[in-house]
């Protein structure tokens, strides 16, 4: 089981919600992290984001004015996004495969439903940390790869063109720079 | 403080359709630590976020208490604005905070109310429901945290459930006959 150094991450922790907060901060200090930025709605997490640079987001979903889902989509797809990177944990009663979808969709990373415990937030970070997934970019989304797993016995049609189907892989090429910590 | 800044440009592999961007491992490289840690230690590690949070649980009362009040003056403005979308959404957001907490607080039986409440305010049945059965459930909802009911099995409170949903069945019923 590897060890996760909670005490040099530092976390964003986004609910309109001021006991939500405080229960996420709570579990967070008692696994050690010391930096624990909080903001209680989608338009001031995207502010603390650019300065606080966090290395993993928690989102409440339903909030006032900008969502837990539409802020994620601007932390990733925003031209000016300090790291479209980021792990994006969201939080949330809301429990239903369609939501579920709906968060994979717009480039949530993982998925925790409340009532939140000390084991599940701790397996959501170790998760983001020890196996993070490659991005997918397409016309109309991007986001951690949705597929989690390779269905070896899957027999449907392939949707990614030229991929896995012996098609011309194109050189790798860079378009643009992450941002990190260090 | 502003974070020391790295830039470091991510492989990418470029499909037919699709970029498979695979980012820099640095999260990996400054969170994780390679000694392992055993299952004991990880029991050990885990007890403390649940000491930390049990250490809180004596507030979660009081907390939700406050959140009550909170949830009744949403309510009031609901009722007294002009039932449209927006003042359904802004009661919604919350009743959908409040049942959040009422699943995290240990509250079950107030949190299966205002999801009830929560499903019917982001419908079209929002602005059609009669007034006195959304009051009913919030005033339902106050009532079972003010009592301090978290037993699920609680037959007043069982039983203030089981016909609000019947009521809100009946709406949903005649919603899909028109």
């Amino acid at each position: 089981m590897y060890r996760v150094e909670y005490q040099r991450l530092r976390f964003l922790v986004v609910d309109d919600n001021t006991y939500m907060r405080r229960i996420v901060k709570t579990l967070l200090h008692g696994f050690g992290a010391r930096e624990v930025f909080e903001a209680e709605d989608g338009a001031s997490a995207l502010d603390a984001f650019a300065s606080h640079y966090p290395d993993i987001v928690f989102t409440d979903w339903e909030m006032p004015l900008i969502n837990g889902i539409d802020m994620t989509k601007l932390m990733r797809c925003s031209d000016n996004s300090v790291n479209p990177f980021v792990p994006i944990i969201m939080v949330t009663v809301h429990s239903e495969r369609r939501r579920v979808i709906e968060a994979r969709d717009a480039g949530v990373t993982e998925f925790l439903v409340k009532p939140l415990s000390a084991q599940a937030l701790h397996q959501r970070v170790l998760n983001v940390i020890a196996h993070p997934r490659s991005f997918i970019r397409t016309q109309t989304f991007f986001g951690p790869d949705r597929r989690r797993t390779k269905a070896v016995e899957y027999n449907g049609p392939e949707r990614r063109k030229g991929e896995g189907e012996g098609g011309e892989m194109i050189a790798p090429r860079k378009l643009t720079a992450g941002i990190v910590n260090s | 403080m502003a974070a020391q800044m790295t830039r470091i440009a991510p492989h990418e592999d470029v499909h037919d359709d699709h970029v498979v961007v695979h980012p820099p491992t640095t999260l990996r490289d400054k969170g994780l630590s390679r000694a392992a840690m055993s299952p004991l230690e990880l029991a050990e590690f885990l007890e403390r976020g649940d000491k930390a949070l049990d250490a809180l649980a004596p507030s979660f009362g009081d907390w939700i208490l406050g959140e009550t009040w909170r949830l009744a003056e949403s309510y009031e403005v609901f009722e007294a604005g002009p039932r449209d979308e927006a003042g359904a959404k802004a009661l919604f957001i919350v009743t959908h905070d409040f049942r959040g907490l009422a699943k995290q607080f240990g509250y079950p039986l107030a949190a299966k109310l205002s999801e009830a409440l929560g499903e019917v305010l982001q419908s079209p049945l929002a602005n059609v429901v009669p007034a006195v059965i959304l009051r009913s459930h919030v005033e339902a909802i106050c009532a079972i945290v003010r009592s301090g009911v978290r037993d699920e099995t609680n037959p007043t409170a069982r039983a203030m459930v089981d016909s609000l949903a019947s009521l809100m069945a009946e709406q949903w019923r005649a919603a899909q006959k028109v």
